[in-house]
């Protein structure tokens, strides 16, 4: 393989000097089937110990200072960006994951904001990230960011993974009037179950450039993974609603959560870093080659 | 030198050889070619003393501007914009509110062009050296760039009410769109291209061959006539803290005066101006400043519409600027008056300069008009 990698370059060279009017832009990395391996990132959503699922009231008990109270919470809706995703290696080094940008989302049919003719985003349940060409090695711990960066959140019209506008955070639940990713949202509704019975929306959402900063979760592995073409790995991540749900004690009061409430922007952001996002289990198994 | 990544993952040989016979066609003849995107560049007319146009952001992935205007990108850019076909109901385009001999405003205080009939939010603005904006679109600036703007006319329910996926279905059954996409972009056609192709079109609106500007640069030294003279001064003296510069606009926010409520949050904040994009209480009721340039072709003012004509604009800035904490500084006088003092006669000269900023080279410059004419 080497001296066609030789020969390759000198052809490379040739066709330059031959060829006034090519322009090579870009040479794409080559990357051999039997130098690269897959990895499988999984974020399995669930309220406290049970499944996580839509359209279901699930018990919450507040306690704060006033006192203790019965809640239900039922969701329509749970959506964030998996972004910038960097593997570490056993001699800590950073392999990024280019244009690593996914939405991972569980979501009822959404009815388009902007629906003049009835168009509807369908029902989408998508856990699982399948990271592609990663460099054969032992990795012992996972990095990403919940969001996206400020070159492409600066710009709508860029595209890079999974970001564009036809995607769901864009075309139905996206923020056309201030150029920003949402970067997490959950929606449902708040149950009441004290006094007289009632109920309220739940929207709370995450985004802005300022946000991204210190948007990076870092998981560490217990087992180190081992990633080749014999080998694919795969990364499970418990994701805890129930724990979200505490990025404010007055869930209430704070049905609504957006731009205009920067600091419980940031307790939602932390909340799902530090206390939702945590490790369930990594494994490698051997692939069937060709 | 584009390929597929799909191929990435196969045979690394079978790449090779593909990647040698890309290389070695260099002529369109042999058919060979991967893409026939022309890329034969528009150089954007920079007016002598304007300040450096804004290039497109920078594509993270090449480091270079993402959108290079492009005389095939441009082309097809002003096609869309005539086109009701990026609309819901086919029926309204950009130009439905964007009209060329109103420097691309509609005079309407708030249309009802749009899809669903009723009135917009926010008056059309005019769409004049859009290549110098450089602090936001929108008349709160919640855009950060010409491209990523263009999806909010497309969506909004009262505007193009358009459904993206459904907008990209169209333009891909359509064989001249096909062609048009592929010889700006060597793509097919998609949603960011849309936005990217509109964008080339709105930079070369450039106004910049009004009477005053042949008296600037010297070209005819004696059009402007004494009162004009005037004008110009009092403009310069008595307007130019916004209405700077040869764009006559800072491209900035400021509250003028013309609220004195803000109480009202509703419809995501849409009284509040540029705070809502900020969230800075020096942002309540902020909204950005026009360029004068064709002002007089423009009516009616502000981003609402309300002022109907000019006079009532300069009443406005002399009687009528209401004083709240958040009313810009500069419209208060040393002596803590709020207004801008003016004469009647000072009225007259300035509305007489104004005139000499209406461009009628842009307002029927063939380039910019509708394609389909």
């Amino acid at each position: 393989m080497n001296k066609l990698i030789i020969i390759v370059a000198g052809l490379i060279a040739v066709s330059f000097t031959s060829c006034e009017k090519t322009e090579i832009k870009e040479v794409e990395k080559i990357v051999y089937a039997d130098q690269a391996g897959s990895l499988s990132l999984t974020f399995d959503a669930k309220y406290g110990d049970s499944d996580f699922e839509l359209n279901k009231k699930y018990p919450y008990q507040l306690v704060n200072s006033s006192g203790t109270y019965d809640m239900e919470f039922e969701f329509s809706r749970l959506r964030y960006w998996v972004s910038n995703v960097k593997l570490i290696d056993k001699d800590n080094k950073e392999h990024a994951i280019a244009d690593s940008y996914y939405l991972v989302e569980e979501t009822n049919e959404i009815a388009v904001q902007h629906l003049v003719n009835g168009e509807k985003y369908p029902a989408t349940k998508r856990e699982e990230v399948k990271l592609k060409d990663i460099p054969l090695g032992e990795y012992k711990a996972i990095k990403f960011s919940i969001g996206v960066d400020q070159k492409y959140n600066d710009n709508i019209a860029l595209t890079a993974g999974e970001l564009g506008s036809l995607n769901g955070m864009g075309v139905s639940d996206g923020w056309m009037w201030f150029t920003s990713y949402k970067f997490l949202t959950l929606a449902g509704t708040i149950h009441w179950a004290a006094g007289t019975p009632t109920s309220k929306a739940l929207s709370w959402e995450t985004g802005s450039n300022a946000l991204f900063d210190g948007a990076e979760k870092t998981i560490t592995l217990t087992t180190p993974l081992k990633v080749d073409a014999q080998n694919s790995g795969k990364v499970v991540l418990n994701v805890d609603v129930k724990e979200l749900i505490s990025a404010t004690d007055l869930p209430w009061v704070n049905n609504s959560i957006s731009q205009g409430k920067k600091d419980l922007m940031i307790a939602l952001r932390d909340t799902f870093l530090s206390k939702s996002l945590t490790l369930k289990e990594s494994t490698s198994s051997s692939v069937k080659t060709n | 030198m584009s390929v597929t990544k799909e191929h990435k993952y196969f045979s690394g040989v079978f790449f090779l050889l593909v990647f040698l016979l890309g290389l070695f066609s260099c002529s369109k003849e042999d058919g060979m070619d991967i893409t026939d995107k022309e890329e034969s560049p528009y150089t954007l007319r920079q007016p002598a003393l304007f300040p450096k146009a804004i290039e497109s952001a920078i594509d993270p992935k090449t480091g270079l501007p993402s959108n290079p205007l492009t005389k095939a990108g441009v082309e097809l850019g002003r096609r869309l914009f005539y086109d009701p076909l990026l609309s819901a109901n086919k029926q309204v385009s950009c130009a439905s509110c964007h009209h060329q001999d109103k420097a691309f405003s509609d005079g309407l205080a708030l249309t009802t062009a749009g899809v669903s009939g009723k009135p917009l939010e926010r008056h059309s603005p005019t769409l004049i050296n859009l290549a110098w904006t450089d602090k936001g679109f929108f008349w709160d600036g919640g855009s950060t760039n010409l491209e990523s703007q263009a999806f909010g006319p497309l969506t909004h329910a009262d505007e193009m009410g358009m459904y993206l996926p459904v907008l990209v279905e169209r333009l891909r059954a359509d064989a001249d769109y096909v062609e048009l996409f592929h010889k700006a972009f060597g793509d097919l056609p998609s949603e960011h291209r849309t936005a990217m192709a509109l964008s080339q079109f709105q930079r070369i609106l450039v106004s910049a061959d009004a009477p005053y500007d042949l008296y600037r640069r010297g070209e005819k030294p004696n059009i402007l006539s004494a009162s004009q003279l005037r004008g110009l001064n009092l403009v310069q003296q008595k307007c130019s803290s916004c209405h700077a510069g040869e764009l006559f606009t800072d491209n900035n926010f400021h509250n003028n005066g013309i609220d004195d409520d803000f109480g009202d949050g509703s419809h995501e904040g849409i009284y509040w101006g540029r705070y809502r994009i900020t969230y800075k209480p020096l942002d309540l009721g902020a909204f950005k400043t026009p360029t004068l340039r064709n002002v007089m072709v423009s009516a009616p003012y502000m981003h609402d519409g309300r002022f109907k004509t000019i006079d009532e604009v300069l009443h406005h800035y002399r009687f009528g600027i209401k004083h709240t904490p958040v009313t810009a500084k500069a419209l208060y006088q040393n002596d803590g008056q709020v207004g801008i003092p003016m004469t009647d006669q000072e009225v007259a000269d300035i509305k007489s300069f104004l005139n000499t900023l209406t461009d009628d080279t842009f307002l029927t410059n063939k380039e910019f008009s509708n394609p389909f004419k």
